[in-house]
């Protein structure tokens, strides 16, 4: 059981860090995040450790969105955000498109997106299934939902964009 | 749509390779009679590969794994750079403990009948006043994760030499936690526990032996009653176990009792006359681990078993 734990850190890690990357947008607060998530499961000894620390995680998450919330609801009252330096293009540009997509998976369903980012972060269908409570057959029809809607708020946001833009 | 035609739920699972086998031949039989199927499970495709490339977009920067950097019961992880001294300092905690529990049972072994003497009573004094596992980071070692942070770039993170030389310890070490944790023996839990605070107890100056050149000093061997005559008591052993008392000269009033466990693992005692203290630094090899229990200098040479922590605990018992 211990060597399956740590074999799964090895194999997990990384997914898990890209699923809770997608819930709190930043890697570093992902990365202690799954972490956090693993200590957990040493503890709790999890018999699918796998699914179970995508729940776990996922509830972590947000905690954490919440309480991120929270503090920057305080902060903007203390300070007034001055005009950001100007960085390089391709940073921008990765990062607008990375707020874009983040914009786009906003505006799923918490249950189309949750299943998405399950699959995106390599659990199989029977996975998701237990983990969402979803009958297995309704898997891949929530993931058509999901993606069709990932792809349609894609496109929505950056025609919006062209318009704002004139 | 016919009841033969499939639903783009299928698709997807059949796309994602989660389709049950049965079902994936009739869907791949429909596949070959209904060009209208083909064109849908083409847009299907194009469209979780669509999705698949946006997800992508929202991916965090590729890093490394870090090392498994916490122990059970641990609320935060600690900092990872940490994990390199821990499997010899928790191997040594666990010899140290060993001897501080064969200290309990000396009364009753055959070759010291002697009652309970000062170190004993210091050994009792080193109350517990931590009962974490693992030993603390002692000082000689702490300023090291450190310096390899303040190298590391800004963004604070492990080099990753240092995670890749702590995941397999890493791994290693949880892997140990666990079966020491689990020992089956209910007998073992309080010995365990004891043990664990003596190890606790030993003072922040209690180091590990800095690599230096090979010993000078040779040791001979010695009787056990020229042992007893120099300590004034027995020395310190871990029972049931091989031991070679010696001594470097007449002079030195120095014992030093060596034990070889079946690993190959060799610890050393070394043992003063309680009134003089303990026994200072001897030059050693990088892989010897020194520690202090009392006037007690242990000493640990070889890599450790994976068996060690119980095969000990049977031993003292």
């Amino acid at each position: 059981m211990p060597e399956d734990l740590a074999e799964i850190y090895r194999s997990t890690f990384p997914a898990l860090v890209r699923f809770l990357y997608r819930k709190v947008w930043d890697v570093e607060r992902a990365e202690d995040l799954a972490q956090e998530a693993f200590a957990r499961a040493v503890v709790h000894k999890p018999e699918s450790a796998r699914g179970w620390l995508f729940v776990v995680a996922a509830n972590m998450a947000r905690d954490d969105a919440r309480r991120a919330a929270r503090e920057r609801r305080h902060l903007t009252l203390l300070q007034s955000d001055p005009a950001s330096a100007p960085a390089v293009d391709e940073a921008v540009h990765a990062e607008t498109e990375r707020s874009r997509v983040r914009t786009a998976l906003e505006r799923l369903t918490p249950r189309d997106r949750e299943v998405l980012l399950l699959w995106d972060a390599g659990l199989s269908y029977d996975e998701i299934a237990t983990q969402t409570g979803l009958a297995r057959g309704a898997v891949g029809t929530t993931l058509v939902r999901a993606r069709r809607r990932l792809v349609e708020a894609f496109a929505t946001g950056e025609q919006d964009e062209h318009v704002a833009r004139g | 749509m016919s009841m033969s035609h499939v639903d783009d739920g299928q698709l997807h699972a059949y796309l994602d390779a989660e389709l049950p086998q049965a079902e994936a031949w009739r869907l791949e039989a429909h596949l070959g009679e209904c060009p209208a199927c083909r064109g849908r499970l083409e847009e299907q495709r194009a469209l979780i590969a669509r999705a698949g490339e946006l997800l992508a977009l929202a991916a965090p920067p590729a890093r490394d794994v870090p090392p498994l950097s916490f122990r059970p019961g641990d609320a935060q992880p600690p900092p990872p750079a940490r994990w390199p001294a821990r499997l010899p300092l928790a191997w040594a905690a666990t010899v140290v403990l060993a001897l501080a529990a064969g200290w309990y049972l000396r009364g009753e072994s055959p070759i010291a009948p002697a009652p309970p003497d000062r170190r004993a009573a210091a050994a009792n004094a080193a109350a517990p006043r931590e009962t974490a596992r693992t030993v603390p980071p002692s000082p000689r070692q702490a300023p090291e994760p450190k310096t390899l942070a303040q190298q590391a770039p800004p963004a604070g993170r492990p080099v990753q030499e240092a995670d890749e030389a702590a995941r397999s310890v890493a791994a290693a070490q949880h892997d140990q936690m666990i079966s020491g944790s689990a020992l089956p023996n209910p007998q073992m839990t309080p010995l365990d526990q004891a043990a664990r605070a003596k190890s606790g107890a030993v003072p922040p100056a209690a180091a590990l032996a800095a690599p230096a050149a090979p010993s000078a000093v040779r040791w001979e061997t010695i009787s056990w009653d020229t042992a007893r005559a120099i300590l004034g008591v027995d020395p310190a052993r871990i029972p049931n176990l091989p031991a070679v008392a010696k001594r470097s000269s007449a002079a030195d009033r120095v014992v030093l009792v060596e034990q070889q466990l079946a690993s190959g693992t060799v610890v050393r005692l070394h043992e003063r006359p309680a009134a003089e203290g303990a026994p200072g630094m001897e030059v050693g090899t990088s892989e010897r681990l020194a520690r202090y229990v009392g006037n007690l200098r242990v000493e640990i040479e070889g890599a450790p078993p994976p068996d060690s922590l119980s095969k000990l605990l049977e031993l003292v018992k």
